[in-house]
């Protein structure tokens, strides 16, 4: 009421239409430290579709329909919607078979569960197990202010698999500072997931298939009893807890730059029912000797610092470089760097270069077989890939295009070599083609 | 090989590209300057968003969750899936 009473000075009308200009501002929806601007008063729905193909592994089509809409007061609601088909072959953790053997030895199997061992064996590709799958998701989450300068985030998520099934809910709170140049954040998330094959999920390091060659027979371990059916159970349950807590910054009119903190734990069976470890004989041609399943620890804590910078070096040129660095207490240490640079060439059309480098060491837990000498097994054992030792390296281009006022079209292609130190895979080697559309209205 | 070295050339040139950005003032793009309200006109940018392609952005986050043990980062939320 005090504001009544006091004049507006009777300044330049410069002076004036700034000062309209900054209250404008200040009690519009611009959010610069997350700079989204009169844009999110649009809705907007985008469509991608999305090829993945690795060489003689995994192929995945995917396509993805997302739509954003909002419902006036800053309260926006969002909805993602994902389709994968998979097909394919991907490693199963089994050891190669030297050139000598070839690989098709007699497995008898001590379990029912089916795995393909021989016809695999035989061409030499025993250590992929081939498989098919589809994959539908749902992600649905609904932004709104909670003060003037906090808003929050509530997201749930649902994703069903042949066997795999996955139920999510998240939040988000956003603290705008410092005349919304510094964004505090702070999120919390939680995944119940479960694993269902069809045979249910093998015990720990029991035995899969025992090989029933002379030679091998000979060298089987004296905990080995190839005569007893593994148990099997039923799905395996997980849950994933995630927390974030991180600051957005404006540095200066071309620069944006974030920091952020997360930390994570899963617990209960995180287990892959699909993977084995071979127990080789390194006598005997480093053949196996047995098969068993994997078994990893049922808790993992995760940590991870992420920083991020976009930033534009002249009006034609946009850098985004990011860099995680991810630590858990499986012994996993991991750096990954991600760089684009976004180039407009011509008014409405840009191409965007973009590179990434993976670095990871390997689990504690992991090994690529057991001796077959030793005398009791370990805790736990792995040997997928994941696990261990490798590095992935990326590259790409992309290309995009404005479409008249509010459409905007991108196609991109990227490359992609995983190496491996720790297991003697060959190189994974992949393509990405994704092509995407989005528009305003 | 020549193409981990091609890639580790092109992570070696961008980190010299972005420190050597100083192309305005002193500091370059990490320069620290006092932002008013008007002056975010090209922070609204779609390009200037930390996550300007957010369909892109979910397809790579796929990918190196089932390829790689470290992810997550950027915050919480989205499904899982069992890839293999």
């Amino acid at each position: 009421m005090q504001l009544e009473d006091k004049k507006l000075p009777s300044t330049p009308s410069v002076r004036n239409a700034l000062m309209v200009a900054t209250c404008t501002v200040l009690s519009g929806s611009l959010s610069p430290a997350s700079a989204e601007e009169e844009e999110t008063t649009l809705s907007r729905l985008g469509l991608s579709t999305f090829y993945y193909s690795e060489e003689n592994r995994v192929s995945v089509n995917t396509t993805h329909v997302a739509v954003e809409n909002d419902l006036g007061d800053e309260t926006i609601v969002r909805a993602n919607l994902v389709y994968d088909t998979i097909t394919g072959a991907s490693p199963n953790g089994r050891i190669i078979p030297a050139q000598a053997s070839g690989g098709s030895i007699p497995f008898t199997s001590a379990s029912g569960f089916s795995v393909n061992v021989n016809s695999n064996g035989e061409t030499g590709q025993r250590w992929l197990t081939a498989f098919t799958d589809k994959r539908a998701a749902i992600d649905l989450s609904l932004e709104k202010p909670l003060a003037r300068m906090v808003k929050g985030t509530l997201e749930g998520s649902y994703s069903s698999e042949n066997d795999f099934t996955s139920y999510g809910a998240a939040g988000t709170v956003a603290w705008d500072l410092h005349q919304r140049n510094t964004t505090i954040t702070g999120g919390l998330g939680v995944l119940e997931e479960s694993v269902s094959p069809r045979s249910g999920t093998p015990k720990g390091l029991a035995i899969s298939n025992c090989n029933d060659t002379p030679a091998a027979l000979a060298s089987r371990p004296a905990w080995a009893n190839c005569n007893i059916t593994s148990p099997r159970f039923g799905n395996g349950e997980k849950r994933v807890i995630d927390s974030v807590i991180g600051i957005t910054h404006v540095l200066n009119q071309r620069t944006v730059t974030q920091l952020n903190y997360s930390y994570g734990v899963s617990l209960g069976y995180l287990t892959d029912p699909y993977k084995f470890i071979s127990v080789v004989n390194y006598e005997l041609d480093a053949e196996e000797v047995i098969i068993l399943y994997e078994n990893r620890p049922d808790e993992r804590a995760r940590n991870s610092l992420y920083w991020k910078t976009v930033s534009q070096l002249s009006p034609k040129k946009v850098v985004d470089f990011s860099y995680r660095y991810f630590w858990d207490d499986w012994g996993i240490k991991s750096h990954t760097f991600d760089y684009k640079y976004r180039y407009d060439y011509a008014p409405r059309n840009y191409l965007q270069p973009h590179i990434r480098y993976n670095l990871q060491s390997s689990a504690d837990f992991f090994q690529k077989a057991i001796d077959a000498s030793v005398d009791s097994l370990p805790q736990y054992a792995s040997a997928d890939y994941r696990l261990g030792k490798l590095a992935t390296y990326s590259i790409g281009i992309k290309y995009g295009k404005e479409l008249g006022v509010n459409g905007l079209f991108a196609m991109r292609a990227e490359y992609i070599i995983q190496s491996y130190s720790g297991v003697e895979l060959p190189n994974m080697r992949a393509l990405v083609y994704q092509g995407t559309f989005t528009f305003k209205f | 090989m020549i193409m981990r070295m091609l890639l580790r050339c092109s992570l070696l040139l961008s980190f010299l590209l972005l420190s050597g950005c100083s192309t305005l003032k002193p500091g370059g793009m990490f320069a620290i300057d006092e932002v008013k309200p008007w002056h975010k006109a090209l922070l609204a940018e779609e390009r200037m968003q930390l996550n300007p392609y957010p369909l892109e952005n979910s397809a790579d986050q796929k990918i190196y969750y089932s390829r790689e043990s470290a992810n997550g980062g950027q915050g919480v939320g989205g499904g899982g899936c069992g890839c293999n």
